[in-house]
């Protein structure tokens, strides 16, 4: 099974961010594969212990991304495009538009995306770019088998677990906590190294008609009322405000 | 002729979901000359659209077909991208949920109109319209000033409070037949999930187990509270990750949005990304035995303690 995995990059969602005027301020080594992407790069790379077949993986980004499709191929993908821009805001349709028209003169039976990426969360890309190449795709995927030339895909439906047979191509996303992605060995490292890696320079050409204004920290305060005294009265305190809001 | 706003209505066998109701309080006080449509699809819709006119909308658009019976993006997409394009308007709204998520991306794509997603504010300010919507795993708030023009937007779950039910209806239901291709994926078969989580959507009581409850014991503990109090028992993702509780009941981004009267938040140390589903909550409790967690930054009632100490003699003292 030939697969293409979207990866995008995005600061570690661990890692406290700093606003400047309404601005993200970035630390450069905060920046991780993003976790959703990275759970599709292990499951496409489980499909691949299965059926065979190879990994390419594609991000759109600044030319830093680099490190994180290296990272990708250490884990186990066989390829890695970079789609280098100045660094912009990263408008999904963009993004989708610039992976589509690469994609279009690539040869694969599956794509496979994170369902949304941890700082923008737009959920937007993966859909985008199988509605492009006018591709099938099926969203929050829990399996993907292949049986007989046959696709075998198992979606975590509203009410119920789904299971859809067709043919390739098609798109999948994936949810978090589908995988643990597996981390980098030092052999995977060391043949990272040599896998093919290509860089292909774009230009952002989209006409947005709308711009991120700024960023706030959401106003999250509440009372803060710590409930202190021996253990008893604490009980009871915890207890009456409870009854009291009920 | 009046702008016209359509909104993706969404039902279940228990009526019309909520998110359907919130999506139509979101546009409601701001767009008063627009004509707002509801866009049903799905499979005998008729008592649903009768009840939709109680909740002061213009006209129900109702497209029955056997093949919309169970949500597919594959078929939805052609029903909602031909509806679109026919009523042309100046605002689409979906729910951010399962299927809004799943379909917006390519209506946006087809109609090459921008789609703001997750949306959690909405205001106009002179020509232009402002929105918000969560960003950084809910760490920030995005705010956005779009120009005059069409949009999509997906409305986060639980922000806007639905309108009271109107003693009249109003409006006007239409029915109308879309053409259905048959998908390329089909479904050859389902497994009914268990609907444990049926019940946090609704919860005015939740009690949220963290990974500081250890073990089954101690989930326990907090399925007993919540029986005590007449609430539900939600779960972090490091709850999930402990093997006390499958992902059906995590709250947060990768799971619900819950807006319960009281959260009791219950070994919980309180990351963004759990916090993110709890933000609606009128009032937030904390137990955590480290008094350093954060989640007491962000409750209203902080009880440092363990919980195995703390929760029997609360579900005593509650009984009293």
């Amino acid at each position: 099974m030939n697969m293409i995995v979207l990866l995008s990059r995005t600061i570690s969602p661990d890692d406290p961010i700093e606003l400047v005027n309404g601005q993200t301020v970035v630390d450069p080594t905060s920046y991780i594969i993003n976790p959703p992407d990275a759970i599709a790069l292990e499951e496409a790379i489980q499909l691949k212990e299965k059926y065979g077949g190879t990994i390419t993986v594609i991000m759109v980004s600044p030319i830093e991304g680099e490190k994180q499709l290296r990272t990708a191929l250490a884990m186990g993908a066989d390829a890695a495009i970079l789609l280098e821009v100045d660094p912009i805001e990263e408008y999904p349709a963009f993004v989708a538009r610039k992976i589509a028209d690469y994609i279009k003169s690539v040869e694969f039976d599956l794509i496979l995306a994170g369902d949304f990426a941890t700082d923008g969360a737009s959920s937007q890309v993966g859909p985008r770019v199988a509605t492009i190449l006018d591709i099938p795709y099926l969203t929050n995927i829990q399996k993907v088998k292949k049986e007989k030339g046959k696709m075998i895909v198992t979606r975590n439906g509203e009410r119920d677990i789904e299971t859809y047979h067709g043919s390739t191509p098609l798109l999948v996303t994936i949810p978090q906590g589908l995988h643990v992605p597996r981390l980098a060995s030092v052999l995977g490292i060391i043949q990272a190294k040599k896998k093919p890696y290509k860089l292909v320079p774009i230009e952002y050409n989209e006409l947005a008609s709308y711009h991120p204004q700024q960023y706030l920290f959401p106003n999250m305060q509440r009372k803060k009322t710590m409930i202190q005294g021996d253990k008893s009265t604490e009980i009871t305190e915890l207890a009456q405000i409870i009854k009291k809001l009920k | 002729m009046a702008d016209k706003i359509l909104i993706f209505g969404e039902v279940s066998p228990n009526g019309i979901k909520t998110i359907t109701l919130e999506c139509i309080s979101a546009v409601k006080n701001l767009y008063k000359n627009e004509e707002i449509i509801v866009l049903l699809c799905g499979d005998k819709l008729q008592l649903y659209a009768e009840e939709l006119l109680y909740y002061g909308i213009d006209k129900v658009l109702m497209v029955e077909n056997t093949k919309l019976t169970r949500f597919s993006p594959q078929t939805y997409n052609q029903v909602i991208w031909h509806v679109q394009k026919e009523v042309n308007p100046t605002l689409t709204v979906f729910g951010h949920t399962e299927i809004g998520k799943a379909v917006t991306p390519y209506l946006s794509e087809k109609a090459n109109i921008p789609l703001i997603s997750n949306i959690d504010s909405l205001n106009i300010e002179g020509t232009n319209i402002m929105v918000s919507r969560p960003a950084y795993s809910g760490k920030l708030t995005e705010q956005l000033a779009l120009v005059k023009g069409s949009y999509i937007f997906t409305v986060k779950p639980k922000i806007w409070t639905p309108f009271p039910r109107n003693e009249q209806a109003t409006g006007t239901i239409h029915s109308k037949n879309v053409i259905v291709e048959e998908p390329i994926y089909f479904l050859k078969e389902r497994i009914k999930k268990e609907e444990k989580s049926e019940g946090l959507n609704e919860a005015k009581i939740i009690i949220g187990a963290g990974r500081g409850v250890q073990n089954k014991e101690g989930f326990s503990l907090l399925q007993q509270l919540a029986n005590t109090l007449g609430g539900t028992v939600g779960v972090s993702r490091g709850a999930v990750e402990l093997g006390v509780s499958d992902s059906s009941l995590q709250i947060g981004q990768t799971g619900k949005i819950v807006a319960p009267d009281i959260y009791i938040a219950c070994g919980i140390s309180g990351a963004i990304q759990h916090l993110v589903g709890v933000t609606s909550a009128k009032t937030i409790i904390a137990i955590n035995n480290d008094p350093n967690a954060p989640i007491f930054d962000v409750a209203d009632y902080g009880l440092v303690g363990d919980l195995f100490e703390i929760i029997p003699a609360l579900i005593e003292e509650l009984k009293r």
